[in-house]
C-alpha cells in the first residue's frame, strides 16, 4: 500500500478555511484514499471532514502537509497539492 | 468544572441549569438517556441529518441560480451537516456518556466554534454562523414537535446570552428565570437593570460564557461577587447551598424591618423609591418597603407593542396608580434608543449618542404625545410627577414643555378631564444640562440625577462595553462635582432633587451621597431594605464630614478605598458579603 506526502504553503489570503476548506474536501472526498492534512507544528485531521480542516486554523504564509495512503494515493496528491498551490481556484 | 469570574451586577446566588440563547435560541430539555437506549439515540442522530440534508437540498434546488451565492451558502451548511468526522464524534460522545442527541450534537459543536474564536481571525466569525445555522437546523429537527418556547419554559432555568436585549427579555417567562450571564455588558447594562427588577442574580462581562456553556448544563451564579461556576462538583454544590441560605437568612431579616422609614440616627429623613420597568414589580416594590416609584421605565410598553397608544399607556399607568394605594409615581416618558432600539429603528454608528430618548421623542411626535396624555389623565387617579429623560438643553426642555402645553389644550377642547396640575421634571443625565442647571430649576420643579448615563457621558466610557468596564467610576471626582452642583442648585432653588441611578444602590457610596445633602434617591426595589438598613447607621453631621473629605480628593479610586474603610468601620454587615 502506497503512503504519500508533500508539505505545501498556502498562499491564498484567507488561508484554509471558509471557502477554501469546502474546496478541499471535496476534492478530497472524490477519492478512495485515505486522506490527513496537518499543519506544520499544529494538529493533524481527517481531509474529507469540512469541520475539522476549517478549524486547523492555517492561514496565509502557514504551511500544511497532506498524507495520502492506500488506493488512489498518488491522483488524490497530485490534485490536492495543485489545488493548494492554484490558491483553490481564486475562490 | 469550571469557575468564571465577571462582573456581579445584580446580587444573590443560584444553581440551575443553563439555557443558552443565540447559539441555541432551542432549549435541550434532556441530556441523559439510560445507555439501552444509546443505539436509538443514535438512530434517531442520523434520521436527523438525512431530514435536515433533504431540506437543505429542497432549499438549494428552490433558490436555483437565482441567488447563486445563499445557495452555496447553503452547499456549505449541506457539507457541515454530512460531516464523517462530526458523525463519528457525535456518535462518540452518545455512546460514552449515554448523552442525549441533542446535548452531544450541542457539546461538538461547540468545541468547534470554540476552536474557530481561538483562530482569532476575522473572516472565521462568519464561519462560526454557518456552524451556529448548522447546529440550529439539526437541533430543531432533532426536537421537532418538543421545541420549548422561551415564553413558555418548562423548567427553571439561568439564561445565558452574549448580550441580553430588551426584546430578549420581553420574551422571557420571569417566573421560570433565576439568573443571568452573559458575555457583554457593565454595570448599567440591560442585563443588570433586568437582574435586579427581577431580584435574580446576574453576572456580566464574562467575555465568552455564551460559547463555553452548553444548554442543560448545571450552573451556579454569584452575583455578590461575580463568579460563574460551570457543572460544579459536590464540595461546591455545598458551599454554593450554604451561602445561598445564609444571604437568604440576611435578607429576610433586612426585609423585615424595611417599612420602617429610612432616618438616620440624628433624625434626618431620606425618602427611597424604587425604579421599576413593568407593573408587575409594583407589588414586591411596596412589600420591599418603597415610599413610592422614582422612576418608571415606560420602554416596555412601547417595546412589547410599538404601536401602543395613548390608551395601553393608560391602562398600564392605572394599573401602577392601584397597586400603588396612593403612593406617588414619577413616570419616565420613553427613553429609546442606545441599548433599547425599536425594532426596525435607526442603523446608527454611535447609537448612545444619536436620535436616543427625548430626541426620538420629538422626532416621532406621535407616541410621544399619545403618552402625555395618557400620563396627563392618570394624574387624576392619584400623584403623579412626569419626567423628561435626556435633556441636553434649555431649548429642548422648551420644546417638550410645549408639546404637553399643546396636548393639554387639546384635551381640554375635547372636554377629557386631566390633572392640570402635574408636577415636570427632567432627568439630569448629560453634563451640560448638570452645569446649567440654574436655568433649568426655574422652569421645573424636580431634578432626577439619572448617574448611570451621567457617568458615562462625563467620562466617555460606554457603559455596556465590558473592555472598559474599569473606567466607569461612579467616584471620579468630576462625577461628584456634577451631583454636589445639582444638589445645592435645588435647595438654591427650592427645587427637589433626587437620584435614580444604580449607585445610590452602593453601600459602600451611599453615605457619601447623604453627606453631599441628598435627600432622596430611587433605586431597584430588591435593594431597597438593605439601603434603608445602610441609612439607619448614618449620622448626618459624620458623613458629611466623609463626604468633605472626599471632595478634596483628587482621584476615584482613592476616594473609594476612603469609602470603602468608612463602611467596614460603620456598615460591616452588608459590607462583608462582597
Amino acid at each position: 500500500m502506497s503512503e504519500l506526502s508533500e508539505v505545501i504553503k498556502i498562499t491564498h489570503s484567507s488561508g484554509l478555511h471558509a471557502r477554501a476548506s469546502t474546496e478541499f474536501v471535496r476534492l478530497a472526498q472524490r477519492f478512495r484514499a485515505d486522506i490527513e492534512v496537518s499543519r506544520v507544528g499544529g494538529a493533524t485531521v481527517d481531509g474529507k471532514s469540512t469541520i475539522a480542516v476549517m478549524t486547523l486554523g492555517a492561514q496565509l504564509g502557514d504551511e500544511i502537509k497532506i498524507r495520502t495512503t492506500g488506493p488512489e494515493a498518488e491522483e488524490a496528491l497530485t490534485a490536492l497539492s495543485e489545488l493548494v498551490r492554484l490558491d483553490f481556484h481564486g475562490v | 468544572m469550571e469557575i468564571r469570574h465577571g462582573i456581579p451586577v445584580s446580587p444573590g446566588i443560584v444553581i440551575a441549569e443553563a439555557l443558552v440563547l443565540d447559539s441555541e435560541e432551542l432549549r435541550i430539555p434532556q441530556r441523559f438517556v439510560e445507555s439501552q437506549h444509546v443505539e436509538r439515540e443514535i438512530g434517531r442522530f442520523k434520521q436527523a441529518v438525512d431530514d435536515s440534508n433533504a431540506t437543505l437540498d429542497a432549499e438549494i434546488s428552490r433558490l436555483g441560480e437565482e441567488i447563486e451565492i445563499h445557495a452555496r451558502i447553503l452547499g456549505v451548511h449541506r457539507d457541515l451537516a454530512s460531516d464523517p468526522v462530526l458523525h463519528a464524534e457525535v456518535e462518540e460522545a452518545i455512546r460514552e456518556n449515554s448523552y442525549t442527541a441533542e446535548h452531544a450534537l450541542s457539546r461538538v459543536m461547540n468545541r468547534y466554534i470554540r476552536k474557530l474564536q481561538d483562530i482569532n481571525s476575522p473572516i472565521l466569525s462568519e464561519r462560526v454562523h454557518d456552524l451556529q445555522d448548522v447546529e440550529r437546523l439539526l437541533l430543531s429537527t432533532l426536537l421537532g414537535k418538543r421545541i420549548e418556547g422561551l415564553s413558555n419554559l418548562q423548567d427553571e432555568v439561568v439564561v445565558i446570552a452574549h448580550n441580553l436585549t430588551p426584546a430578549q427579555t420581553a420574551k422571557l417567562d420571569p417566573n421560570k428565570v433565576r439568573g443571568f450571564a452573559t458575555d457583554m455588558g457593565g454595570k448599567t447594562s440591560h442585563t443588570a437593570i433586568m437582574g435586579r427588577a427581577l431580584g435574580i442574580p446576574a453576572v456580566v462581562g464574562l467575555e465568552d460564557i455564551s460559547t463555553t456553556v452548553v444548554g442543560g448544563d448545571q450552573i451556579v451564579i454569584d452575583g455578590y461577587r461575580g463568579v460563574v461556576v460551570i457543572n460544579p462538583d459536590e464540595g461546591q454544590l455545598a458551599e454554593y447551598s450554604a451561602r445561598a441560605s445564609k444571604m437568604q437568612r440576611l435578607a429576610r431579616r433586612l426585609k423585615s424591618q424595611a417599612k420602617l422609614p429610612a432616618e438616620t440616627i440624628d433624625g434626618h429623613r431620606i425618602e427611597v423609591h424604587a425604579n421599576i420597568e413593568l407593573p408587575s414589580e409594583v407589588e414586591s416594590a411596596v412589600e420591599c418597603g418603597a415610599a413610592g416609584i422614582g422612576l418608571y421605565r415606560t420602554e416596555f410598553i412601547h417595546l412589547q407593542a410599538p404601536n401602543a397608544g395613548e390608551e395601553v399607556h393608560y391602562e398600564n399607568y392605572r394599573s401602577v396608580m392601584e397597586s400603588l394605594e396612593g403612593l406617588p409615581l414619577t413616570v419616565r416618558t420613553l427613553d429609546l434608543g442606545g441599548d433599547k432600539l425599536p425594532e426596525g429603528g435607526l442603523e446608527e454608528e454611535n447609537p448612545f449618542l444619536g436620535c436616543r430618548s427625548i430626541r426620538w421623542c420629538l422626532a416621532n411626535p406621535e407616541p410621544f404625545r399619545a403618552q402625555i396624555r395618557a400620563i396627563l389623565r392618570a394624574g387624576l387617579l392619584g400623584p403623579i410627577r412626569l419626567m423628561l429623560p435626556m435633556i441636553t438643553s434649555i431649548s429642548e426642555l422648551d420644546r417638550s414643555l410645549q408639546i404637553i402645553d399643546e396636548v393639554s389644550d387639546q384635551l381640554r377642547s375635547e372636554g377629557v378631564e386631566f390633572d392640570e396640575n402635574i408636577p415636570i421634571g427632567v432627568m439630569v443625565e448629560v453634563p451640560s444640562l448638570a452645569l446649567i442647571a440654574s436655568h433649568v430649576a426655574g422652569r421645573v420643579s424636580f431634578l432626577s440625577v439619572g448617574t448611570n448615563d451621567l457617568v458615562q457621558y462625563t467620562l466617555a466610557v460606554d457603559r455596556g462595553n465590558e473592555h472598559v468596564a474599569n473606567l466607569y467610576d461612579p467616584m471620579h471626582p468630576a462625577v461628584l462635582q456634577l451631583i454636589l452642583h445639582l444638589i445645592r442648585t435645588g435647595q438654591d432653588h427650592g427645587v427637589r432633587v433626587s437620584l435614580c441611578g444604580e449607585m445610590a444602590a452602593e453601600p459602600i457610596y451611599l453615605p457619601l451621597l447623604v453627606g453631599l445633602g441628598l435627600r432622596e434617591i430611587s433605586v431597584s426595589p430588591q435593594l431597597i431594605p438593605e439601603v434603608k438598613q445602610v441609612i439607619r447607621n448614618l449620622v448626618d453631621y459624620e458623613v458629611r464630614d466623609l463626604s468633605s473629605r472626599c471632595l478634596k480628593m483628587s482621584d476615584g479610586e482613592q476616594i473609594t478605598r476612603e469609602l470603602h474603610r468608612w463602611a467596614v468601620d460603620h456598615v460591616p454587615e452588608v459590607v462583608d458579603r462582597f
